[in-house]
């Protein structure tokens, strides 16, 4: 009798197994809901296992004979952490099921949907095999599965020219990010002799090549800063509910091998790792939600904030293996399980986010803010939903992402206290100042995404006559937003399954449980009872005086029409000018007219922001790339003679290689 | 390996570098033949003498398959595709000869290989040497076939050279690919020859992608 979590798995994975073969047959996409209660209960089953080897002892699983890879078995390892990040997979690709079959159907006539319905179920089953990985090869292919068939579901609405360039950018980062992997475990296997992560130890100046290049690699699918350009690109071109899986799920993968390799199994140890990724971390984190802020596309709003997100896991990763080597025993525990519950909530309120989103994408036709507005009388439950995810994701109590958050201040608190050097303490306090500025920064961002998308009066045609999402929508969104209010209430349950993960790290520190203090039900009680108090005066106050209706003081400018309002430029305005320098910011203010300081009779405002990164680094690099294929395909003429001249060049160059350096 | 291997060995290294120099597609097919042959009756010496059965079978069906349905096969081939000259391409065939064998003698005296490869197995090399420079410097596909051919028999060489010979299951495997290759590369030899109306490789560029 294999044990229950084998069986759970095997039951997911043949879920979602069979629906690629099933779907292959279904071109007109008309069991969509059959198909997306597969996916569901995949999830389902999948969720299963996690809970199972949450609470069993690690097992491990090697493939039999007829599966095998050249060189190593086809082999899982099941322990706590991956059963951590299975539940991640698992709890947002369960609600996002409700969502596809009614979000997808207006893709119907535009595409193939047997693509999207095989691609789907290779990605969830992928992200769960890399997850499950015992050794560099079975992770290597995993991985590439995943990265192939995200490709094509970044490329469902591939008739559109952006999109098929968005799918080509993140295909190319796809393939420097692997590249980069492989020739790091090849790296790490010549050092080693072994292919199995529970063997590697590299320790001290060794560790640092083959570290250097897998962090590069994780770095790129991770979207670390200065690698994070494919997400602005590819998650608003990918239809929504798969923006949801890549931004919460498969992101969170690449920083499933960096939690392992760097922090768990000790496989590369060296403090440079640490500081490499509180460094990067604290970019990307400052980086991504100042370029968030300043996005129109919703979409990119988010995948912006997720860059922000994943700064945030990656300083709290950073933070611990630096305080492991600093000996500051109780950081490494508080960042560690920051980041593990960082990365639990980002999927769950990253996920609601990108659904809202695609509601609002599906219902207007459009995800630009200047577009917008007033949605929340027309969809006023996607409204409420978003509201949420948006006070989750901007850490505000008593919600999940405050929880989360509560563990990065308290770890920076034990550096600032506890270091051991006057420089460490003064980055403990940096470190808080700058958690702090991300997090007024990420509160801005989304009361500009939420105040000018779902407030005031609708900018457009398409925003006025747009309606609440369907039920399934709603409630996929529903069961993410409970996810995330849930969480937030039972941090105690969290923080005791995070002790048992992270206690390995640093035995003999204090208990996550000790620096929990806040008594969160009550406080949500009281919030809950005082926003109701409030609710009930008011509605008093409107019984016992009567309503009176004004129209508006124009100031003697004529009719207010919706352009008047407050725009997303206009909001982002003063943070954009604070921080001109990152942007490259400008304002074109010009104001004609015969007396243009009394009587201006037109006036045009234009804002530019440039991203330094692109046009300064990516752009050249590419350009140069480009250049070199045009030199590369020069030796492809078509000209047989030439093919054949260059493989015997090769076999007589291979033999002289051999000779000289025997 | 015993001296007598020397002699004979030097006799189908000269067939082919006697090759490199023909523009007539016939005597090309000729000369494979009499190396193939005397190739598979060098294979049945060898095994005879160190009692491998299997080295004995492998050689007769090389000398029978290899050594003559192919070249009567292929030679059908060239009769009714009606085009018995290959020109060469950039350099003409006598010119090539001799720079072949420069360039074996440069090889031989110099030998840049690993000192694994024994100097016994130099003549296999060179003839893999041979086939390749076959298979550049003609235009006609036909001729690929043969120096592609020719390539194959410098592997074989090779693997009787060794004093432990491939096992006989590969060494058949082998032997069965090429035949079919052989079959099918004439076959599809018609195939161009219908949808281009030649057969010059040269022309053959608008198969990039």
């Amino acid at each position: 009798m294999p044990p229950l979590s084998h069986l759970f798995l095997g039951a997911a994975a043949l879920f979602w197994l069979v629906l690629p073969l099933a779907a292959l047959f279904d071109g007109q996409h008309t069991h969509r809901r059959a198909w997306s209660a597969l996916i569901g209960l995949g999830a389902l089953t999948l969720l299963g296992a996690a809970v199972t080897v949450l609470y069993a002892r690690p097992e491990s699983l090697t493939l039999p004979l007829p599966f095998f890879l050249g060189t190593a078995p086809i082999a899982f390892h099941l322990d706590m952490l991956a059963a951590w990040f299975l539940a991640v997979i698992a709890l947002s690709s369960g609600p996002a099921a409700f969502y596809l079959h009614d979000y997808m159907e207006h893709m119907k006539t535009r595409t193939d949907m047997r693509v999207f319905w095989t691609a789907l179920p290779l990605l969830l089953l992928s992200m769960a095999l890399v997850v499950l990985a015992a050794n560099a090869l079975t992770f290597l292919i995993a991985w590439e599965v995943m990265s192939l068939s995200s490709f094509l579901l970044v490329a469902t609405d591939h008739r559109n020219a952006s999109t098929r360039q968005a799918a080509l950018v993140y295909l190319g980062a796809t393939r420097v990010g692997t590249a980069f992997l492989a020739g790091g475990f090849l790296w790490a296997h010549a050092l080693t002799g072994s292919w199995v992560f529970q063997n590697w130890h590299l320790a001290g100046v060794r560790a640092l090549g083959p570290g250097l290049l897998l962090l590069t690699g994780l770095g790129v699918k991770a979207g670390m800063w200065p690698f994070h350009l494919w997400l602005p690109a590819a998650h608003p071109a990918a239809p929504s509910p798969v923006s949801a899986l890549m931004s919460g799920v498969m992101v969170k993968t690449a920083l499933y091998a960096i939690v392992r390799l760097f922090l768990f199994s000790r496989a590369f140890a060296h403090p440079a790792f640490g500081y490499i990724l509180l460094i990067l971390g604290s970019v990307s984190a400052v980086w991504g939600i100042l370029f968030a802020l300043i996005q129109e596309d919703i979409k990119r709003i988010l995948a912006y904030s997720t860059v922000e997100n994943v700064g945030l896991i990656l300083i709290g990763i950073g933070g611990a293996i630096s305080a492991r080597f600093l000996g500051v025993a109780g950081a490494v525990q508080l960042g560690a399980a920051a980041a593990l519950f960082q990365i639990l909530n980002h999927a769950l309120f990253k996920s609601l986010l990108f659904l809202g989103a695609g509601s609002v994408d599906l219902r207007t036709h459009t995800r630009d803010l200047t577009k917008l507005g007033g949605l929340g009388k027309r969809m006023p439950y996607t409204f409420g939903l978003f509201i949420l995810g948006a006070a989750a994701i901007c850490g505000l109590p008593p919600l999940n992402g405050f929880a989360a958050e509560w563990l990065l201040y308290q770890g920076s608190l034990h550096i600032a206290a506890q270091g051991t050097t006057p420089l460490l303490r003064c980055c403990g306090v940096l470190m808080i100042g700058q958690t702090a500025l991300v997090g007024v920064l990420s509160l801005a961002c989304y009361t500009r995404a939420l105040g000018v998308a779902f407030q005031g009066r609708p900018r457009t045609r398409a925003a006025e006559e747009a309606k609440e999402a369907s039920r399934g929508m709603l409630l996929a969104q529903g069961l993410l937003a409970a996810g995330c209010a849930g969480l937030g209430l039972a941090v105690p349950l969290a923080l005791s399954i995070l002790q048992r993960l992270v206690t390995p790290l640093a035995p003999n520190a204090v208990p996550l449980a000790s620096v929990w203090t806040l008594p969160m039900p009550m406080l949500a009680l009281l919030l809950v009872f005082t926003t109701g108090g409030i609710a009930m005066w008011m509605e008093s106050a409107a019984r016992r005086q009567p309503v009176r209706k004004f129209i508006t003081w124009e100031c003697g400018f004529g009719d207010l029409t919706p352009r008047m309002q407050v725009a997303s430029g206009s909001f982002a305005q003063p943070i954009a000018r604070m921080f001109s320098a990152f942007y490259r910011y400008a304002i074109h203010l010009h104001i004609d007219g015969v007396n243009r300081r009394l009587f201006p009779e037109e006036i045009t405002v234009e804002t530019k922001t440039g991203a330094v990164l692109e046009t300064r680094i990516y752009h050249p690099l590419v350009r140069w790339v480009d250049r070199a294929g045009d030199w590369i395909v020069q030796m492809q003429a078509g000209s047989i003679h030439l093919y054949l001249l260059t493989m015997f060049g090769t076999l007589l160059l291979l033999l002289a290689i051999g000779g000289f350096t025997r | 390996m015993s001296f007598e291997f020397g002699p004979v060995a030097a006799c189908t290294v000269l067939l082919g570098l006697w090759m490199t120099g023909l523009t007539q597609l016939p005597s090309k097919l000729m000369l494979y033949a009499l190396q193939t042959v005397t190739l598979g009756l060098l294979a049945i010496w060898v095994g005879k003498q160190h009692g491998e059965p299997a080295l004995v079978a492998a050689g007769t069906a090389v000398a029978l398959l290899k050594g003559v349905a192919v070249p009567v096969y292929l030679n059908r081939v060239v009769r009714r595709l009606g085009c018995r000259r290959d020109e060469g391409l950039l350099l003409a065939p006598p010119l090539l000869l001799f720079a072949t064998a420069g360039a074996l003698g440069a090889l031989m005296l110099l030998h840049p290989f690993s000192r694994q490869i024994a100097p016994s197995a130099l003549p296999t090399i060179g003839m893999l040497f041979i086939g390749m420079v076959l298979m550049v410097s003609r235009r006609l596909a036909v001729s690929q076939i043969i120096g592609f051919l020719v390539l194959e028999n410098g592997i074989f060489f090779y693997t009787i050279a060794q004093p432990h010979s491939m096992p006989p299951v590969v060494e058949l495997g082998v032997l069965m690919d090429i035949l079919a290759g052989t079959m099918l590369a004439g076959l599809l030899t018609f195939r161009i020859r219908d949808s281009f109306e030649h057969i010059d490789v040269t022309e053959l560029k608008q198969l990039r992608g």
